[in-house]
């Protein structure tokens, strides 16, 4: 159950999201946000979402591998469109039911919020999933490395966001034998009412704590005992370069920009 | 007590992932039986631990608890609950709650027993692993990790189970510890537990400790049986990448050479006196 969660992981395949720069990666992930942010009408969800499917194609990631590891999103995505049916306001009323009215603009921004919220999920997932924590590492440090001018730690930063990256399925382990160790001693958190089940979480959150920061401070040790220090002009083992497909990409994300500002401005394509 | 009939089990059974844990594994252990049990790194060991505590369901197979087949219901967790203790490996990273004596009653607790009883059975148990009153209202966090291995164990002994089931009970703790550790399990055997059964890398320890050894490789038993019907056949524990006991490879050696031993010897004294008796002649 634990060990299906695939945000953060690498998949190790060979396809041409795969061999893109990290930088390039990062840039079309901020370039993808922003567009799904922007979009408003049905044609720019759609291309939004076509785009998105495109390169989860491209990935070479099997579809369900990726939609396995939506599973934990689903509920979020389910609480914000509840939200948004019943709170929507607007004024085409669809139907009413006891003290909740829901209209066609609270439907259609719940709907695109749903869509919002997974179109995201996917993208930054195929980041994590095309590209190794250690070379992602490195591309967000020399992305930040501009931003050093102003006292942004930003080697450090990303060596944060790797170790986190890192651990997610160690804890995921952990979690799992923790929760058979309790099992072990009669503890129940399948049966029961919701405030069983809640105190049945007790002893699992516990020791998970507490190994976490274990984990934390023997890594800690770890680092130091080999002389490890921030940022202090570290040179990289592997030189990160920009290579054709890199141009190819950022030309195509610079096409799919400039046709939604085009849509914009013009109202029509083309 | 236990028995386990053609028991397989494959993880991530019907997917691409999936990988073979235990094959036609038929294992009985009776009352008044101390079983070890060896093998690889994944030779299937704490999969069969969790099998027979029945955490895990096998895919195809039975487990009979007294007679009764355990596989059959629900959740055969709860119908072993009481009867079987499985003790994880590195037990002391479960602990979680304030007082070590709070901890202990976990188990009982969750059994549905009274606070009396739950409070009179972990008194027990503490005093069967060697704590006295003094640690009970310490916290389980400020003790050494020897210590918290005791309460950890506490734990699922205060449940009083029949059968009592270690994984690597000895996993990271010097030769002292192992000692007292395996003093320990002598002194709870003899008081609440009718049959121990342990995982164990060390030959030595099994051969102190156990009576009868399961020998496991790549899922399935090699060699099941008394310690000493088991060591004799050194030949093909070294074929599945085992050691026998130190002592055993020094009589096999000494047997190889022409020399005549009768009897089973498994402990350094006792090979100690065989060699002593032959150089008197």
């Amino acid at each position: 159950m634990l060990r299906d969660i695939t945000i953060g992981q690498y998949y190790n395949t060979k396809s041409s999201l795969h061999s893109l720069d990290p930088r390039c990666k990062l840039i079309g992930l901020v370039v993808m946000m922003a567009l799904i942010f922007v979009a408003q009408s049905v044609i720019e969800y759609a291309f939004v979402t076509l785009l998105t499917i495109a390169l989860a194609i491209l990935s070479r990631v099997p579809m369900a591998y990726i939609l396995k590891g939506m599973k934990p999103v689903w509920l979020i995505v389910a609480f914000t469109a509840v939200i948004n049916i019943f709170m929507g306001g607007g004024e085409t009323v669809v139907f009413t039911w006891w003290a909740f009215t829901v209209t066609k603009e609270a439907l259609y921004l719940a709907l695109s919020m749903m869509l919002r919220v997974v179109l995201l999920v996917t993208v930054s997932t195929l980041l994590t999933l095309t590209t190794s924590p250690t070379v992602l590492t490195s591309g967000l440090e020399k992305l930040l490395k501009p931003l050093e001018k102003v006292k942004f730690p930003s080697h450090e930063v990303a060596m944060m966001m790797s170790i986190a990256l890192r651990f997610i399925p160690t804890l995921g382990e952990e979690a799992e034998k923790i929760m058979k160790a309790q099992a072990a001693r009669g503890n129940d958190i399948e049966s029961g009412g919701f405030m069983k089940k809640i105190s049945g979480m007790i002893p699992l959150f516990v020791p998970l704590f507490i190994s976490a920061f274990r984990r934390a401070d023997e890594l800690a040790m770890a680092m130091e005992c080999r002389c490890y220090a921030g940022g202090c002009n570290r040179t990289a083992f592997r030189k990160l370069e920009y290579k054709k497909s890199d141009a190819v990409a950022f030309v195509l994300m610079g096409t799919a920009v400039l046709l939604v500002v085009i849509y914009r401005t013009v109202g029509f394509l083309i | 007590m236990i028995e386990l009939v053609n028991v397989n089990y494959t993880y991530e059974d019907k997917t691409p992932d999936a990988s073979i844990a235990l094959k036609d594994v038929c294992f009985r252990v009776n009352e008044g039986e101390t079983w070890g049990i060896i093998g690889h790194t994944g030779s299937g060991k704490s999969t069969l631990t969790e099998i027979m505590s029945g955490l895990l369901k096998p895919c195809s197979g039975k487990v009979l608890f007294d007679g009764l087949d355990v596989t059959k219901a629900k959740n055969p967790a709860a119908l072993l609950k009481g009867k079987v203790g499985l003790v994880f490996q590195y037990p002391e990273h479960q602990l979680f709650e304030e007082s070590i004596i709070e901890d202990i009653c976990f188990g009982p607790k969750n059994m549905g027993l009274s606070r009396e009883e739950c409070l009179k059975r972990a008194r027990e148990a503490m005093r069967l692993v060697g704590l006295d009153e003094s640690y009970e209202n310490l916290s389980p966090f400020e003790i050494s990790g020897g210590e918290k291995r005791r309460v950890a164990i506490a734990g699922i002994v205060a449940m009083s189970p029949e059968v009592l089931i270690l994984d690597e009970p000895t996993a990271g703790l010097d030769p002292v510890g192992r000692d007292m550790l395996f003093e320990m399990l002598c002194n709870i055997k003899g008081k609440l537990c009718k049959s121990i059964i342990f995982v164990s890398h060390s030959m030595d320890d099994v051969a102190l400790f156990a009576d009868k050894v399961l020998v496991m490789n790549g899922g399935e038993v090699l060699l099941k049986g008394d310690v000493n019907e088991v060591f004799e056949k050194s030949s093909m524990l070294e074929e599945a990448g085992l050691d026998v006991p130190q002592v055993t490879r020094l009589i096999a050696r000494l047997k190889e050479k022409g020399h005549r031993f009768d009897g089973a010897i498994l402990t350094v004294e006792d090979a100690a006196e065989a060699i002593y008796s032959k150089l008197k002649g």
